[in-house]
């Protein structure tokens, strides 16, 4: 299983509601909207801001993805047999073009809304999502915080647990070592029920605090998306991105009307990739690039 | 306040406080501020009286230090603008600025109950109430921590009742002392004028040895300066050298070898300890002394075998067989009563019940292990581990957070286990039980040992990180670092 | 007799969210039915979270219920080697035993949220949250027959395996289409069958291993809290 690195995202700066709405936005559309040219733009944007932000190209993940991304283009016709353009037979059904390319097309869907995740991952940090439940439900933040407190305490603790029984000769086995685990941390949670009690947690009128305020840039940021979202909503309901691959691949929207909603996608897709560019141009000069030192140390 | 453990001080501290009030029968009142602590509303028991933890540890609530000085005004209800502004000063009061944004996970001991107390703080209560704040934490922490809340009492004139086992560092302080005993108060009165009848363990160093060399004084003197004034005022001093017992193990063979060894826990991390060298003598007492983080609990998880170095040398036939008693005794239960937990690793239950009658555990088989206090559960653990015939002990912390008695109870325990023949190796920042047990002390810092000599020459050359009773002694005493130390050689010199 | 808290819940679980998708599959067009489902999966944690706010003994409530979660996800990240052998569901069940439906229920959802943080997140936590959090609440609901007899636990463990495999097929499916493909849908939960065994077998694992020693801590611990 993957355990995610936390990569610096120049993007995660702006205000937790905004971030959040804007990855919505955009990963909804994505798998929504069921149209090639709204799912390529978010591709390009995805890919664009993953690079961007990793700071690398590793090749062995980029043919891990294009695996991927085949085996279900190819599986895709094995199970959908609707389509005019049939290539060949297998088993009595008909293995047609149209089923070949939606599943192409649901790989690039698929794979985007993969990217994306994982972009959303690294920006939405922990404390960003307790802030947007905390001010709601702010009882439920606290529940959270201990949960994240507690995490890394276990561990820590299940690996000394481990090792000092270990010491004493014979090697303990996980789940045994686990079952000391529990009956530890659940004596010790008396205390932290105390410690809790006693700084007025069952008081009623809980209020939330963040560090984050909300500025003039994030309060941009959300009127930008809601009316690119509405942009988009409203043309989708008018039906200028409609789009079908069965029972034959119909042409491509590229009315006005179409093209318009295409460049509001577009300002949504890419955004996150040029704020990341915008702050790192921002540190590039000369100097920098010249290997000198930015900033004297302090005596 | 002072008392032994189980005296009733956690208790009494608790009942002040209606959120923590321990379940049972209470006759009698309680009035806090004037007002009787069940007519108190919601609201005023919080934030009239704060509560600081023994266990840091436990005592956190959240992930992150910021999160955590703002949990108690969240329950209050107050603006985000408001908890900005006071967690902000508060920070800068208490120099938390530096560990503001830090996970709660990476703090020590010391910052943790700094943040607790913080925390607690933010309510601005009028009394606040501390159980055995410093009995788990180094002793410069300990010293920091004190000096914050002699600060707050000071400034703002909070309320200070605070309990502790060892007093010397706020004993001078106190306006009042009380000593409680199997629930009583025994004792009521500012620290000069205490009775003849206040136990002296709970006295600082100072004002024990005056006790000890001048047993009818009425005087208290409560710092080392005082002490030292008296002594260098009261005799002539001809005979200043401590005689240093001769240490047979010396010629023993080394049972562990450990040369130039570097560690760090990761590729991306800097080194926890370079180039660090050490022999081990066969059935001796050897002591680590040092700071918190600076590497002993490392050392002694390399000596075990649990963390490998990636550099250098370590030796250990594979023969040997070492075990360690971890800091939290609780990682090495497994079942519920004692009796089973011995068994699981013993089937001669001659052997065990021998073992419990050397440690004083025989009365507790039939215990869960988790019902223990401390001191019982350390030793039920060390009980565990000797059943299983070790050559070397590692022990960590063995005197973390017991009071006196307890202490030389562990003391005595490691010296009849050198009596058998086993190696011990204790690693501790309590320097007073380094110099009492040790045959040998060693002091780690900065990633290496600094020196390691026998312990009274050990102290003796220390001027700062050393016994408090060395401290008193420099100068006027050599070799002398233990209360029994100080006080045989003014009682070998010639009163005025 | 059963709380009203809990009547709502269960009236929301088992009434209303079903409602919900027959209306959504008759008024939208199809392409919406991942949306609907999000939205279904979203809105059924939302009584819960509102009644975690009104609880009283909050303190102790909330601790305990962040140690079974947190024990949850570190042995999710313990047992991560081992891919599908995860004590989540175990715990959740446990959990939801012992303390109660709206504990459960709050278990595996935040089980499945915070988990996630060290995994991946994705569009698949709110589905997670709801079917991780209904095994914690029904195990809360039948928490008197769990307690008895040891087979059943076993069993409801097993079942929930099969139920969680199947339900995050269902998600699975509509991810491809944008719509239910009743094929498509058998396929799935055919090749996902070697899977689904494991799952069954690793929950029958950690309940037989786990539940004498949760059971009888969280008793002790709920006795010495006056719980």
């Amino acid at each position: 299983m993957i355990i995610i690195m936390q990569n610096e995202c120049a993007f995660s700066k702006i205000h937790p509601l905004p971030l959040f709405m804007w990855f919505v936005s955009v990963i909804s559309f994505t798998v929504l909207a069921m149209n090639p040219i709204i799912v390529i733009i978010s591709f390009i944007g995805a890919v664009a801001h993953r690079i961007l932000v990793s700071k690398k190209i590793s090749v062995k993940s980029i043919i891990g993805n294009a695996v991927f991304m085949m085996m279900i283009t190819i599986i895709n016709p094995l199970f959908s047999h609707h389509g005019v353009t049939e290539l060949f037979f297998l088993g009595g059904l008909p293995v047609t073009l149209e089923a070949l390319i939606f599943g192409f097309f649901m790989s690039i869907v698929i794979q985007t809304s993969i990217l994306w995740c994982l972009s959303m991952s690294e920006c939405m940090t922990s404390d960003k999502i307790i802030h947007l439940i905390g001010k709601i439900f702010p009882k439920i933040a606290v529940l959270i915080s201990l949960i994240l407190r507690f995490i890394p305490l276990m561990k820590d603790k299940y690996k000394r647990i481990i090792d000092s029984q270990t010491a004493l000769g014979e090697p303990i086995s996980y789940l045994s070592a686990f079952s000391v685990l529990v009956s530890i941390f659940l004596e010790d949670s008396i205390d932290t029920a105390d410690s809790m009690k006693s700084r007025g947690a069952e008081l009623k009128n809980r209020t939330n605090y963040s560090n984050f305020k909300f500025s003039p840039k994030d309060f941009c940021f959300l009127i930008f998306d809601v009316i690119i979202c509405a942009v988009i909503i409203i043309s989708i309901k008018k039906g200028c991105l409609n789009f079908s691959f069965y029972p034959s691949i119909s042409e491509i929207p590229t009315e006005n009307s179409a093209c318009f909603s295409y460049i509001m996608f577009a300002i949504l897709a890419f955004v996150p990739a040029a704020v990341e560019v915008i702050f790192w141009t921002r540190f590039v000069s000369i100097s920098s690039v010249l290997n000198i030192p930015m900033k004297k140390q302090k005596h | 306040m002072c008392g032994r453990s189980g005296s009733g001080k956690t208790t009494l501290l608790k009942l002040l406080k209606k959120q923590l009030a321990p379940y049972g029968e209470r006759t009698g009142d309680i009035f806090v501020l004037g007002k009787k602590i069940e007519e108190q509303s919601e609201q005023e028991s919080v934030t009239a009286v704060g509560f600081v933890m023994q266990n840091s540890n436990t005592s956190i609530v959240t992930e992150t230090v910021w999160r955590e000085l703002a949990f108690g005004l969240e329950s209050l209800g107050k603006s985000s603008d408001e908890i900005r502004r006071k967690t902000a000063e508060i920070s800068v009061y208490f120099g938390l600025e530096p560990i503001y944004n830090k996970k709660t996970e990476y703090l020590s001991g010391g910052e943790r109950q700094i943040v607790n107390l913080a925390s607690v703080m933010l309510h601005e209560p009028e009394i606040l109430l501390l159980d055995e704040p410093t009995s788990r934490l180094d002793t410069i922490s300990a010293k920091k921590l004190i000096s914050h809340i002699i600060r707050l009492n000071r400034e703002l004139g909070t309320t200070v009742i605070i309990s502790e086992h060892y007093t010397d560092d706020i004993f001078s302080y106190a306006n009042r002392v009380i000593l409680l005993e199997k629930g009583k108060l025994i004792e009521n009165s500012h620290p000069k004028h205490i009775s003849q009848n206040f136990s002296e363990i709970f006295l600082p160093t100072s004002a024990r040895i005056h006790r000890a060399i001048s047993p009818n004084a009425n005087e208290i003197l409560v710092t080392s300066a005082e002490i030292r004034r008296y002594i260098l005022d009261n005799y002539t001093i001809t005979k200043n050298i401590m005689p240093i017992s001769s240490q047979p193990e010396q010629n023993n063979e080394n049972i562990l070898k450990i040369r130039n060894i570097y560690f760090r826990y990761s590729k991306n991390e800097s080194d926890i300890l370079t180039n660090l060298s050490l022999d081990v003598k066969k059935g001796e007492i050897f002591s680590i002394i040092g700071s918190n983080g600076s590497g002993k609990s490392t050392l002694l998880k390399i000596i075990l075998g649990t963390e490998k170095i990636y550099s250098g040398f370590y030796k250990r036939s594979k023969k040997i067989k070492i075990s360690m008693l971890p800091q939290d005794p609780r990682e090495i239960f497994f079942k519920s009563t004692v009796e089973e937990d011995l068994l699981s690793v013993c089937d001669n239950k001659e052997r065990i019940s021998d073992i419990c009658e050397f440690l004083g555990i025989s009365e507790l088989m039939s215990r869960h292990p988790y019902d223990l206090s401390g001191g019982e559960q350390q030793k039920t653990a060390l009980a565990k581990i000797l059943l299983t015939s070790p050559d070397i002990i590692l022990l960590d912390e063995p005197t973390k957070a017991m009071d006196f008695e307890s202490r030389q109870s562990v003391i005595s325990i490691i010296r009849n286990l050198k009596k058998s023949g086993v190696t011990q190796i204790i690693v501790t920042h309590d320097t007073r039980t380094a110099s009492e047990c040790s045959d040998r002390c060693a002091f780690l810092f900065n990633k290496n040992i600094v020196s390691i000599d026998e312990p009274k020459r050990f102290f003796s050359q220390l001027t700062y990180f050393t016994t408090p009773e060395a401290q008193i002694a420099r100068g006027i005493f050599q070799n002398a670092v233990t209360m029994s130390d100080v006080v045989e050689m003014c009682r070998k010199n010639n009163i005025k | 007799m059963l709380k009203k808290n809990i009547i709502y819940e269960i009236l929301i679980i088992f009434v209303f969210i079903p409602t919900l998708i027959f209306a959504g599959i008759c008024v939208f067009s199809d392409r919406k039915y991942l949306l609907i489902s999000f939205a279904v999966a979203v809105s059924s944690v939302i009584p819960f979270l509102i009644s975690f706010e009104k609880k009283a003994n909050f303190s102790k409530k909330a601790v305990l219920l962040a140690v079974m979660t947190a024990l949850s996800i570190v042995g999710r990240a313990l047992f991560a080697p081992l891919p599908f052998f995860k004590p989540v569901t175990a715990i959740v069940v446990l959990c939801g035993m012992e303390l109660g439906c709206e504990s459960g229920f709050l278990c595996g959802a935040m089980s499945a949220l915070i988990s996630n943080f060290m995994f991946m997140q994705g569009p698949w936590t709110p589905f997670q949250m709801f079917i991780w959090g209904s095994i914690g609440f029904v195990a809360g609901l039948m928490s008197g027959i769990l307690k008895k007899s040891r087979i059943f636990l076993l069993i409801y463990g097993a079942l929930s395996g099969l139920v969680y495999s199947a339900f995050m097929d269902i998600w699975t499916t509509m991810w491809w289409d944008g719509r239910f493909n009743i094929l498509r849908y058998i396929s799935a939960l055919v090749s996902a069958i070697p899977i689904t065994a494991i799952y069954a077998v690793s929950n029958i694992i950690f309940l037989l291993v786990l539940s004498k020693p949760i059971t009888r801590k969280l008793e002790r611990i709920c006795k010495k809290y006056n719980l």
